[in-house]
């Protein structure tokens, strides 16, 4: 696995060391989970909500929303009422 | 006052807080004279909340998650955050940005995690306490067994996630630790049930009481060390109820599929963390977004969870997701059929928590990821498929007697956590 450029789409810097600490241990990991290769899946559903129940909705009625100060009050860098963010372009 | 200089100390001697608060809940209720720590990745309003990470170092929720309103409104009292590894990402609760906790036991020793800090404080309270915990694949049952106190992980979906960090959505449960089964047993009545604000949570339908024959996990007990398997045994036999030890088929799959899927989740999770919305921020100076993101994640994540998004990522990449990701998440089907076809012939199924005693703080932290992995064996694999399980102290110091029902089968739980081994 190229740790780097996974890293880089995950948005992450590494240090030499952790690239060099990461690179091991994820080929490490990796190999200790080949075990799941060999099981025989074929035709069978992959689980993704254990308990079995899908298309829950609650009722179409309007709540109290947070007001625009609660839902800023952790942000540093605030213009006009907006989250400001770095230059993307 | 008396609670909370005792908190104090017990923090300045085993680092299990990373907030002490006193709010007391409503005038009158079933929780009243209790007190509630929460783990640090449940929001209570006003109260910083950081799951043990640097990421989310000053952030203060502004709303309370529907566990502690519930609680809140029954007249518990809030008396602060305990100590995690961070996002949870961790077995022994050597993984926090902040702190260190140490064994109530054995101070040498880890804590267990990754609900480190819960486990702490619910074995040295002196008071009424029940701690507010949370599991992805063993956060409840390894620091219950650890530090000798009950741990309530419950059936997936049962109690609301509304208002907590998530780790793994599909496998994040909200559950309890205390050392008096009561307290835990009234606490649980309070919490769990449906709740609008998260369309995961379930009611369900409990499953009848009555515990005639159990399952002993023959493979569980082979891996666990022979004194505490010794211990075990002994339990058993003392409960004077039917057992036949049972063979797994998928047991070591079950650890590989638990990760994959733990860390896949976990790494979609932590993309939303960018520095501009809640948590560390920085100058933007003339950094591009791309950069300015790049350099918030990179000093503020942790080790362990860059590791997880390395490897989340890396598995849910175009060229791997069905390697990985999809046949992780097919192996949980078989392993799901497989403890049903179980429950239809086993009240209950039974195993140590964990397979050995703590390592000393120093070891863990020497120990490879992989074989602090490994160490998850005994409780992936119900954590996986989401069935209520609970651990119970027995023995002379850190084994856990690790109970597990299928799912809505806690009331089963309880009852067998209280007979006498």
């Amino acid at each position: 696995m190229d740790v780097k450029r996974i890293a880089e789409i995950s948005r992450l810097k590494l240090s030499e060391e952790e690239l060099r600490d990461f690179s091991k241990d994820v080929s490490d990991v990796l190999r200790a989970f080949e075990d799941l290769k060999r099981v025989n899946t074929e035709g069978v559903e992959p689980s993704f909500h254990v308990v079995g129940i899908e298309g829950e909705f609650r009722e179409d009625v309007i709540e109290k929303p947070l007001t625009q100060s609660e839902a800023l009050s952790n942000v540093k860098s605030i213009r006009r009422g907006y989250v400001k963010s770095p230059k993307l372009i | 006052m008396k609670v909370i200089e005792e908190c104090k100390k017990i923090d300045k001697e085993y680092e299990a807080f990373l907030e002490i608060v006193k709010i007391e809940g409503s005038s009158d209720g079933a929780l009243s004279g209790i007190y509630f720590s929460f783990k640090d990745n449940i929001c209570i309003k006003g109260v910083r909340t950081t799951a043990g990470s640097r990421i989310l170092e000053n952030y203060n929720p502004v709303f309370d998650a529907t566990v502690v309103e519930r609680i809140k409104r029954e007249g518990g009292t809030i008396i602060g955050k305990t100590c995690m590894d961070e996002f949870g990402f961790g077995t022994f609760g050597t993984n926090c940005a902040f702190k260190q906790p140490k064994n109530p036991i054995d101070k040498t020793r880890v804590p267990g995690g990754s609900s480190s800090g819960g486990g702490v404080l619910t074995r040295l309270a002196h008071f009424p306490h029940v701690a507010v915990v949370e599991s992805t694949g063993g956060s409840i049952s390894a620091p219950a067994a650890f530090c000798g106190v009950y741990g309530l992980t419950p059936t997936y979906g049962r109690v609301s996630r509304h208002g907590l960090i998530s780790y793994s959505n599909s496998m994040d449960k909200i559950g309890l630790m205390s050392k008096d089964l009561k307290l835990m047993k009234k606490t649980w009545d309070i919490i769990k049930g449906k709740d609008q604000k998260d369309s995961t949570s379930v009611e369900g339908i409990e499953k009848e009481l009555g515990v005639k024959k159990i399952g002993v996990i023959s493979d569980y007990m082979t891996a666990s060390d022979e004194s505490i398997r010794n211990e075990v045994e002994e339990h058993i036999s003392r409960l004077g109820v039917k057992h036949e030890l049972i063979d797994l088929k998928l047991v070591h799959e079950a650890l590989s599929a638990y990760y994959i899927l733990a860390v896949c989740e976990a790494s979609t999770n932590l993309a939303k963390y960018c520095g501009l919305r809640y948590g560390a921020q920085g100058r933007f100076g003339d950094k591009t977004f791309e950069d300015y993101v790049t350099s918030i994640r990179s000093g503020n994540f942790g080790k362990e969870a860059k590791r997880r998004i390395i490897l989340g990522s890396f598995a849910r990449t175009k060229g791997h997701r069905a390697e990985y990701y999809l046949q992780a998440a097919k192996v949980r089907t078989l392993i799901i059929r497989e403890f049903k076809e179980l429950f239809k012939k086993y009240d209950m199924l039974i195993a140590p928590t964990m397979p050995s005693e703590p390592p000393t703080l120093v070891d863990a932290k020497k120990m490879l990821p992989a074989k602090v992995y490994a160490n998850d064996l005994l409780t992936c694999a119900p954590n996986l498929c989401g069935f209520p399980m609970l651990s119970k102290p027995i023995g002379k110091r850190f084994t856990g007697l690790h109970m597990i029902c299928d799912h809505f089968g806690e009331n089963k739980l309880f009852e067998v956590a209280k007979w006498r081994g």
